[in-house]
């Protein structure tokens, strides 16, 4: 059960907390919240389907440890949330 | 007398992976040992080995006339995007609300249905084995008549390429 979360359109899941997650099929998760959206790279993995998080990316660079930590983890439930598995490199 | 090592191409970018020795290189080692046209042809040779085999390396991506543009690994997306944005390129599109079976679907036709030479942005912090790439669209532009080589670009952390090669099928 994920009651934090509630769908707001096609791969996208809003949180109770203010975030939003969504999934880009073509590559890439946007984070967004009140302060704005970052990218975060991502691709899809097969065999099993899975969607591969980068924690190195670009649009986390700017940020602390402990905001990056926290944000790629309310992506990994959001990401959870709309049904995917995931993993980090 | 003093026999000089042949010196070899020297690639534009400190942190390239390796470099190949280029015709005029070549021709100016087959030259400076002076043992005529059997060496220069040998060492001709050896270069279009050379060449077949890694193909040239150049300081910025290679444009071909229809590119279809992969991509695999951290930042290798938008390196992709712009490269293909601004080089008349194409990379995968796939609909918003499209599932995981979908894309991967979406990718195996894309790689099917490429032509020429196609170019991919892969990290030099390295590929994902279990990615698209690697299991999907790798073996199909290698099974697609129509691909007659691919461009491989290596960016680093920055997102710049750092090398550029392009093999011929």
């Amino acid at each position: 059960m994920h009651p934090e979360f509630q769908n707001v359109g096609p791969n996208s899941a809003k949180s109770v907390k203010g975030f939003t997650v969504t999934w880009r099929p073509a590559g890439g998760v946007d984070y967004s919240d009140a302060r704005g959206t970052i990218r975060v790279d991502s691709e899809l993995l097969v065999k099993p389907s899975r969607i591969l998080l980068y924690p190195r990316s670009a649009g986390l660079k700017s940020l602390t440890d402990d905001q990056a930590d926290e944000i790629l983890a309310d992506i990994i439930r959001g990401l959870e949330y709309l049904g995917h598995q995931v993993e980090k490199w | 007398m003093m026999r000089r090592m042949p010196v070899l191409a020297q690639s534009q970018y400190p942190d390239a992976i390796y470099s190949v020795p280029g015709p005029a290189e070549a021709a100016a080692v087959a030259g400076e040992l002076g043992v005529g046209a059997v060496i220069r042809s040998a060492v001709s040779a050896v270069v279009d080995f050379f060449g077949n085999l890694f193909g040239s390396s150049s300081s910025s991506p290679v444009a071909a006339s229809t590119t279809s543009v992969f991509w695999s690994g951290q930042g290798t997306q938008s390196a992709a995007e712009t490269w293909a944005a601004a080089n008349g390129g194409t990379t995968l599109s796939v609909a918003q609300n499209a599932t995981e079976a979908q894309v991967t679907a979406a990718s195996a036709s894309y790689a099917a249905n490429a032509s020429g030479n196609v170019v991919v942005f892969q990290s030099a912090a390295g590929v994902p084995v279990g990615g698209q790439w690697a299991q999907t669209e790798y073996g199909i532009l290698m099974s697609n008549q129509n691909v007659t080589g691919i461009t491989y670009n290596v960016i680093n952390e920055s997102g710049a390429t750092i090398f550029t090669t392009t093999i011929p099928k």
